[in-house]
């Protein structure tokens, strides 16, 4: 465990009856790192996250937050969180429940910088009830950074939100990354990821698939991706890409191959009719599908 | 210097004491508005007892001596105080915790303990309201006399029977999902306040109701109000420890339901 | 900041004094519950009570205890052991009597209850119809009534102006048969009235051979004889004839030796009734406005009786004559009987007998002998043999008061309980009565141009001296413009009575003359204009009798504001004033005036 180190977790469990939600998870964040935590439904990402905050009791490994207990009041202190769906009373407007929580802090912001960086200025004075889900996102960020956290735990921020309040998160948080916070982020955004995280987890029930900088997953698959509509039949693609996997709908094929340019001169050979070519890099969601269903298989 | 992200403090974690009072007045502030902005709430609360505490001892020729107007005064001054704690906690707190409001409260480094008391000292105001709106009718239209010292006592005994009445509450709504605590916490609220004989004088009511009511913490507060205001009534040390009992029972019960395993 | 600290200590006092005006109960005693009543959860039939001091209606036990089964007294004692299946009563420093029994009453209407709620368990009727005495008799509630029935006096004499007709007795043949009615009746005793009048007053009295001849009768029919009397000479007549007592001391003269030695002699008994010579002599001193212990309890009737006044002066040498002639009497070793005549004016049944026993002591008797004549002699002397001694097998008429009356006899006024034959007494309050008369606003005229309306009370009536034998006119007529409404008073003021009046008269209270608290008020303003002369503004209050105090303005024919002070109206107790008067006069002849906007600030 290095020095600048955030959270540390080693060797965690976590059994619900018979699922086997984590199995020997072992993690770092340091200071100043965004991470991203990938991973289909029911990979264990919200199980992490709760075991991060202590809102769970691991049945096995280690958990540390800063060096203290997750969930012990110091590192609640220095942990800004914001969980999927969560309910805050209805009744009460976004100012207020700011209000409230800068109660909670030493050191908490000022009322109108939180509204600021959480981008709520028009909305401050609403009831939460009022609020669209991306709203109540926002809301809901602003909480967690009142307390000028050194930990922000963001579990899918982005969900709603339209396209100029996710860039302003997204600015508040590469703006505290820079001072120093620790950042651990689960998103389906990938891009959000690929664009903005400095090492990716990739979890698949509840193991760790993959990780590394977005660009050494990507790399994982070396290749590009190729579309194209034929009026070959799937027989005839099947045996002429042999063990290539690929999507076939109707006309439409997608694939991906580690050597494009031998596949495409094969596939303009047996189909010279071929139309609408595309041959990209291969993107981050693509190694990810890739690489779970590699495991799957 | 950072603004975003507070330096990691070199000793000491947690909210400071001096600020604790703060957080604490805060919390109640936040749980007061949302409270009085629900009308589901606020409004029975206040006008149910009142109502039918009129109904009783005004409208119905039930206040016809000195004594049943005091005994009918203390009756509904318990059955109005008991609601605010209880529906507070027990519905409350279901729904806090199906919301999610509840686990995002607690990786908040706001002790628990203070959301606890700040909601303990809410429904203590909305009793002291029922007790203000209570007297006044009584005092006006119910006939009731009593001597300041016993107005005062049956105040405070009104207010602080909020405790058991949170604890109960907290038992309630940390165990239960909230759609299911707003029909249970009811049938326990008027269940408990008919037994107890807050509405019909329990020596009219069947041998076994007579004999559950002692169990009934409502039976108890009203046993406390009726030393109060100098009505007969049993032993007062059996009250008091019956409620300090069903007190730490009914909060104990409640802590493990509060600290629950997350399922998913 | 500020805002919030000014907002909860505006709360918190808020609350405070929400607190503060919250109804206690009237009675100052810290264990008498709402409304006055005396605890009514007290046990019933069976108990065991102690107090400090118990006066059993000769003698002192301190501490006392009592124990009661069935209603009745069973043990006595300054200590036994109590029966634990017995409910016990601590009362504490209190003093526990005997139920008063008032050996002179006249009752009818709320007589009894009131008397009970004053502690008053037994009243002697003194002369009624023999009907009215029948139903007394059988009355559920209130004290527990004993009659002599109709009196033995002469057709038309003292006693038949009451609205009864006694059974004749025109002389000594008649007296069999007048004995023989009563018994049937269910007379107790027999009253023989020997009243010949006073001064201008003159009444037919039955003769001395009558008396005799009565006397003879009563002890033919096993009926003790009592004869009201109000001289020297008639109580000779009385005492020579054997009568057992006189129901009055006499005040024409002092009294002399042969008749007290003999009165003293034979075991005789005089029920001085020093509270209605007090009536009599003008001399009324009961403070039924302010008292605790008094106000809040008396009755409508029993407020009326206490303010009525007999006609004419304050003659304090009668009372004076009443007060020594007691004294002579006590002296002598004559059994003085504790009775108080009430209704009459200036005396209300029940309290009547605190006030006698009051005046009782200032006549010599010590605070004990007092109490003794009010509940151990009466019992005595009318052979009532189950009350007025706390004895075994007596009822459980009981009085519980705070203190000690031997150090201030009118301690038996601070009751703090009251048992009749075992059962809790609930007293009953009647302030409320009185509050509720007290009016919000002062507008006492809201006139209408039809209508002579009053803001409060009865309201406004014509008003003028024929009561008083005077013959001036008076005619009230409500008129009015766009400007206000007004009431006309036309008439003549006219020789008759040396004061002659006319004019309105406005009553506050709900009746004729009922007072109401008016000291809340300092000012009456109210316009008036007439044809010129001086207005005279007259207040009523029970406290000057018949004579209102009166302040004087001059009118002329414009409306003009007037502002009289309340305080100048001197000598009316403004806390009870029972009419307020515009009227002309005294001058005589035509007049002619309006009144408007009256107000009282």
């Amino acid at each position: 465990m290095s020095d600048d180190s955030a959270v540390a977790i080693e060797g965690l469990s976590v059994r619900y009856g018979a699922i086997q939600a984590l199995d020997d998870v072992a993690l770092e964040l340091r200071e100043g790192q965004l991470l991203a935590l990938l991973g289909p439904n029911g990979a264990g990402k919200t199980t992490l996250l709760s075991a991060l905050l202590g809102l769970l009791r691991p049945d096995g490994g280690q958990v540390r937050v800063f060096g203290h207990r997750p969930g012990s009041l110091p590192a609640r202190c220095l942990s800004g969180v914001m969980l999927q769906n969560s309910g805050v009373p209805e009744l009460l407007s976004a100012a207020e429940l700011i209000d409230q929580f800068r109660s909670y802090h030493n050191d908490a912001m000022a009322r109108e910088a939180v509204i600021e960086l959480a981008g709520i200025e028009s909305l401050a004075d609403r009831r939460f009830a009022t609020l669209s889900g991306g709203q109540k996102q926002q809301v809901l960020f602003a909480l967690a950074i009142v307390g000028r956290p050194r930990l922000l735990l963001l579990d899918e921020p982005s969900n709603g939100m339209d396209i100029n309040a996710r860039a302003r998160l997204w600015r508040t948080v590469q703006a505290m990354r820079d001072e120093g916070c620790a950042v651990l982020l689960t998103t389906h955004y990938i891009e959000e990821a690929d664009r903005l995280a400095d090492e990716v987890i990739l979890l698949d029930r509840g193991r760790i698939l993959a990780q590394g900088s977005p660009n050494q997953i990507k790399s994982r698959l070396s290749g590009s991706e190729i579309r194209f509509r034929t009026r070959m039949g799937l027989k005839k693609l099947q045996t002429m890409l042999g063990e290539v996997q690929f999507e076939f709908s109707s006309d439409r094929c997608r694939l991906i191959s580690a050597t494009p340019e031998r596949l495409l001169a094969s596939l303009l050979q047996a189909d010279p009719e071929l139309t609408d070519l595309e041959v990209r890099p291969v993107s981050l969601e693509d190694a990810l599908s890739s690489l779970t269903l590699e495991h799957a298989a | 210097m950072n603004t975003l992200t507070a330096p990691l403090p070199s000793s000491g974690h947690g909210l400071d004491p001096r600020r604790m009072a703060g957080a604490l007045g805060h919390e109640a502030l936040g749980e007061w508005r949302n409270l009085v902005r629900m009308p589901a709430f606020s409004i029975p609360t206040l006008l149910f007892p009142v109502g039918f505490y009129a109904m009783f001892a005004i409208v119905l020729p039930f206040a016809d001596t000195t004594q049943a107007a005091a005994t009918l005064l203390v009756n509904f001054t318990i059955f109005g105080v008991f609601a605010p704690g209880l529906f507070a906690f027990g519905v409350g707190l279901a729904n806090d915790r199906d919301e999610g409001w509840l686990r995002l409260k607690q990786t908040a480094p706001l002790p628990i303990p203070v959301m606890m008391i700040a909601r303990m000292l809410v429904a203590m105001v909305f009793a002291l309201a029922v007790v203000v709106a209570l007297f006044a009718v009584a005092a006006t239209a119910g006939g009731v006399r009593l001597e300041r010292s016993a107005w005062l006592i049956l105040a405070i005994t009104g207010v602080l029977a909020v405790i058991p009445a949170s604890a109960i509450g907290m038992a309630l709504g940390a165990w239960m999902k909230a759609r299911a605590a707003i029909a249970i916490v009811n049938i326990a609220y008027l269940g408990s306040a008919m037994l107890s004989g807050l509405w019909f004088p329990l020596h009219l009511m069947p041998d076994p109701v007579q004999s559950i009511a002692p169990a009934l913490p409502p039976f108890h507060l009203a046993e406390l109000g009726r030393h109060a205001t100098g009505l007969e009534a049993g032993s007062l040390a059996v009250s008091l420890s019956w409620l300090a009992c069903v007190t730490i029972i009914a909060a104990a019960l409640a802590m493990p339901g509060l600290r629950r395993q997350e399922r998913k | 900041m500020m805002k919030t600290w000014i907002l909860s200590i505006a709360l918190i006092s808020a609350l405070v004094a929400g607190w503060l005006l919250l109804p206690v109960p009237s009675h100052s005693d810290t264990d008498t519950n709402a409304d006055g009543d005396v605890r009514e959860q007290w046990p019933d039939g069976d108990f065991t009570l102690t107090a400090a001091r118990v006066f059993t209606g000769t003698e002192w036990l301190e501490p006392g205890w009592i124990e009661v089964r069935d209603g009745r007294i069973s043990r006595v004692g300054e200590s036994f052991e109590a029966d634990p299946d017995l409910p016990m009563i601590d009362l504490g420093d209190r003093t526990v009597l005997p139920g008063l029994i008032d050996a002179h009453v006249h009752a009818f209407g709320t007589a009894l209850t009131d008397a009970l709620n004053f502690g008053v368990t037994t009243v002697l009727d003194q002369a009624t119809d023999g009907e009215w005495a029948r139903q007394l008799r059988q009355a559920s509630a209130g004290a527990r009534y004993f009659s002599s029935g109709p009196p033995a006096t002469a057709p038309g004499g003292h006693g038949t102006q009451y609205g009864y007709t006694p059974p004749k007795v025109r002389g000594p043949e008649d007296a069999g048969e007048f004995a023989e009615t009563i018994l049937d009746g269910g007379s107790d005793w027999m009253k023989i009235i020997i009243e010949r009048g006073t001064g201008d007053w003159q009444v037919p009295s039955i003769d001395q051979e009558t008396v005799d001849a009565l006397v003879k009768a009563a002890n033919d029919v096993d009926l003790m004889p009592v004869a009201h009397v109000s001289e020297l000479e008639t109580a000779h007549w009385a005492i020579d004839a054997n009568v057992h007592g006189l129901v009055h001391v006499f005040a024409d003269q002092p009294a002399d030796d042969a008749l007290l030695e003999n009165m003293a002699a034979d075991d005789r008994f005089v029920i001085p009734t020093l509270v209605a010579m007090e009536g009599v002599a003008g001399t009324v001193a009961v403070d039924h406005h302010s008292d605790e212990r008094i106000a809040p309890w008396l009755s409508g009737e029993q407020r009326a009786s206490l303010t009525q006044r007999w006609p004419g002066a304050r003659n304090e040498t009668l009372r004076k004559r009443a007060i020594k002639n007691t004294r002579a009497m006590y002296a002598a070793g004559i059994a003085i009987l504790a009775g108080s005549d009430a209704p009459n004016p200036g005396t209300a049944h029940g309290l009547s007998m605190h006030r006698e026993m009051e005046l009782l002591v200032e006549a010599g008797l010590s605070p004990h002998e007092a109490l003794v004549a009010a509940t151990f002699l009466p019992a005595k002397h009318f052979g009532l043999d189950d009350r007025g001694l706390l004895e075994p097998e007596r009822r459980a008429d009981l009085l519980v008061i705070d203190g000690d009356p031997r150090e201030d006899i009118s301690a038996t006024l601070s009751i703090h309980a009251i048992w009749q034959g075992g059962r809790p007494v609930k007293r009953v309050l009647t302030l409320e009565e009185t509050v509720a008369d007290v009016p919000e606003h002062g507008r006492m005229s809201e006139f209408r141009i039809d209508e002579a309306k009053a803001g409060f009370g009865l309201g406004w009536s014509a008003t003028d001296d024929n009561m008083a034998g005077g013959e001036s006119t008076v005619e009230m007529q409500p008129d009015g413009d766009d400007a206000r409404a007004w009431i006309r008073l036309t008439g003549e003021i006219r020789s008759g009575f040396d004061w002659p009046w006319a004019g309105a008269m406005f009553f506050p209270g709900d009746q004729p003359m009922a007072p109401v608290d008016l000291s809340a008020f300092e000012t009456l303003r109210f316009k008036a204009r007439g044809e010129p002369a001086g207005l005279r503004v007259m207040a009523f209050s029970p406290a000057l009798g018949a004579m209102p105090a009166t302040q004087t303005i001059e009118i002329d024919s414009e409306w003009r504001d007037f502002e009289l002070s309340l305080d100048e109206f001197s000598g009316a107790d403004l806390a009870a004033i029972s009419g307020i008067a515009f009227v002309a006069g005294p001058e005589l002849g035509p007049y002619q005036f309006d009144l408007a906007d009256v107000i009282l600030e």
